[in-house]
């Protein structure tokens, strides 16, 4: 019986142009099936992740999810701010490792300011790792060192977009708007060190001192702080230890939270709500965005959905082109019928070749999308924030590879039976074309 | 032993109203069948009977001892492989195969008809090369793809193929139709020798009547009606 088989290797080899070009369309749509479904998985994976050092976020009671969206992607702004007490408070119960405070508000050419301690950049993790330095240092704590006030750091994205490095001066502007909002124009800050792209929100952060950030807002209109860092670049007048404490920040946007144990994360919360500075909501990053995660799955099963509908498409052009090629085959399939082929036999033939076509296609399809994500893995991290993961294929993709499989065994049934029916018409008298 | 016992056999296609209809017709194993008619009589379909492509509607069918009206479609495909060989008008050869591999296929297909040229020849091989050179084809043919060669050679290696593994009954429509004058008579008086010297029963139906001298047995078919 082996040679059959041999007949239909040595029969679709002798068809290679046309298999392989429509095996090339089914990999394109199994790699696109395929890419949808890994960028779906990893995209959640990366937002939930985007702050992963971050056990409790902390802010004015009001909605989860908007606390989540605006301090941690700046998406959105805070209806009221907490108090810096409450932050205090915060930091001296007795499950919190370390508190960051966060205040935002003011942008650099639209790209979000973000004031917070040095200690943010010991802190900060996404995707389980901590920033790293392109250049420079962070800013001096302003507590010790005056000159810390008036320095920056620049997440990626900002340095790279406004060509900014070490030493550029800076002019924030207040409130969100671009361009429309009073500028800072006489606080000009200096930057002194450049993050390394991390995909999360922070590299499009500007990054300065809450002091640096008080002193923003306090210096506008209060004509007691003009000489606090002068315009010029030359002498930019540092403010003296005595001036800082005037411009302590009373009001923070949120407060990151890092816990000695995770397993205190829900008394820690029970705490911080029950604070009396404030009040307060202390929030599960990884709960509220699996909540917003809920919003968008509609958008993201549609996505999935055409994926799905690409990959059938793939498999009926298989059958489509065998189909055409039948009409070629006639004689063909009257001189195996000759040689003693059953109809059921030819049936078998078709259907493993369209089979098999489609196969091909799907491991091809697999090496493609390996390959595309292996080629855009950076670029998904730094534009999208979306880390890849590697490794073996998840039990959705699993799935997936099997209906395709599945899909594809049908569709090879529409050429096969075609096939079937020509071989009892025809029998040993194929129409002479 | 018979090759064809036919009698009484009658065929008609759906929403055609004449019919084929052989009343009697007895073949002797090894000797040969030559059937003639105009077109359009049903030669071809009768054809496909003692194939066994087209299942026996009503009369007696019987091929190499077979009643072909007992066999299952599947069973007659088998028996085809294993115990006919077929040429047609035309376009006999598998294209993506060279000479040599169709003249292989009967004997790379059925392990029978490998095993009956090994027990006359020593290897279906050398039943290749001794057919295709009795046949008049040069071994410089032999690996060439079939498109390179001529109708005429064609035909020849469609006689060769059928020859191989010694099946008992060789079926051949119209095989000369598409040949020169010159060499029409040529090809059946190899395909016949062969046969002969195989022992095998040949049946072939032509609308040229002037072949009929080849044969042992002649019969007519008339449109819609008996032999």
């Amino acid at each position: 019986m082996s040679w059959w088989w041999d007949l239909a290797w040595r029969s679709a080899w002798a068809r290679r142009q046309a298999l392989v070009m429509v095996a090339f369309s089914v990999a394109v749509s199994v790699m696109i099936l395929l890419g949808v479904q890994q960028l779906r998985q990893d995209a959640r994976h990366s937002f939930t992740q985007a702050l992963s050092g971050v056990d409790l976020i902390v802010g004015p009671r009001g909605s989860a999810s908007e606390l989540m969206l605006y301090s941690a992607f700046q998406v959105g702004r805070p209806s009221r701010n907490m108090s810096h007490e409450a932050y205090a408070a915060v930091r001296a119960l007795p499950q919190v490792r370390w508190a960051l405070p966060i205040q935002l508000g003011d942008t650099y050419r639209g790209a979000p300011v973000l004031g917070s301690t040095r200690d943010l950049f010991e802190r900060f993790q996404t995707q389980g790792q901590g920033l790293q330095w392109a250049q420079g240092r962070a800013f001096a704590d302003p507590s010790q060192d005056p000159a810390g006030v008036y320095e920056a750091v620049l997440g990626a994205e900002v340095a790279q977009r406004h060509g900014l490095k070490l030493g550029d001066r800076l002019v924030l502007t207040h409130g969100r708007a671009d361009g429309l909002a009073p500028e800072h124009a006489d606080q000009p800050f200096t930057v002194v060190g450049v993050l390394a792209p991390s995909g999360a929100p922070i590299d499009r952060n500007v990054i300065i001192s809450l002091q640096g950030f008080e002193a923003l807002h306090q210096g506008m209109g209060m004509p007691g702080l003009p000489m606090l860092g002068g315009a010029s670049a030359a002498g930019a007048a540092t403010p003296s230890l005595a001036e800082l404490a005037a411009v302590v920040p009373r009001e923070l946007t949120a407060v990151w939270v890092g816990l000695h144990a995770r397993t205190e994360v829900f008394s820690a919360r029970s705490r911080i709500e029950r604070l009396p500075q404030d009040s307060l909501m202390a929030v599960l990053p990884g709960v509220a965005l699996d909540d917003l995660w809920q919003v968008v799955k509609l958008a993201e099963n549609a996505l999935l959905a055409v994926g799905g509908l690409v990959a059938v498409s793939g498999m009926l052009s298989v059958a489509a082109v065998l189909m055409v090629g039948l009409a070629a085959r006639r004689k063909e399939l009257a001189v195996l019928r000759a040689l003693g082929a059953t109809p059921a036999g030819v049936w078998g033939l078709v259907w493993l070749e369209a089979l098999g076509v489609c196969v091909v296609g799907i491991v091809l399809g697999c090496v493609l999308h390996q390959a595309l994500m292996w080629a855009l893995q950076d670029l998904l991290r730094t534009e999208l924030g979306i880390a890849l993961q590697w490794g073996w294929p998840s039990a959705p993709t699993w799935w997936s590879l099997a209906g395709l499989v599945a899909a594809a065994s049908l569709a090879a049934v529409v050429p096969a039976l075609r096939a079937y029916r020509l071989s009892l018409i025809d029998g040993l008298h194929p129409p002479a074309v | 032993m018979w090759a064809l016992r036919l009698s009484d056999l009658r065929h008609r296609w759906p929403q055609q109203s004449l019919g084929l209809h052989v009343a009697q017709v007895q073949l002797a194993q090894a000797r040969h069948l030559f059937i003639h008619g105009p077109s359009g009589c049903g030669k071809t379909t009768l054809l496909s009977l003692l194939a066994g492509v087209v299942p026996v509607q009503a009369g007696q069918c019987e091929v190499l001892g077979q009643d072909l009206a007992k066999m299952s479609p599947r069973q007659r495909d088998h028996w085809r492989g294993e115990h006919l060989g077929v040429i047609f008008q035309q376009f006999n050869l598998i294209t993506y195969l060279d000479v040599w591999a169709n003249v292989m296929l009967p004997t790379r297909l059925f392990a029978s008809r490998a095993q009956a040229a090994q027990r006359h020849w020593g290897s279906p091989a050398a039943q290749a090369q001794h057919v295709l050179s009795a046949l008049g084809l040069d071994a410089a043919l032999w690996h060439q793809p079939v498109h390179t060669l001529s109708v005429g050679q064609q035909q020849r290696v469609a006689a060769a193929r059928a020859l191989m593994g010694h099946p008992p009954l060789i079926i051949a429509d119209e095989p000369t139709s598409a040949l020169d004058e010159g060499h029409k008579d040529d090809f059946i008086r190899l395909l016949i020798g062969q046969a002969q010297a195989q022992g095998a029963s040949v049946v072939m139906v032509s609308h040229d009547t002037r072949l009929a001298t080849h044969f042992h047995q002649s019969h007519g078919l008339v449109r819609g009606g008996a032999v």
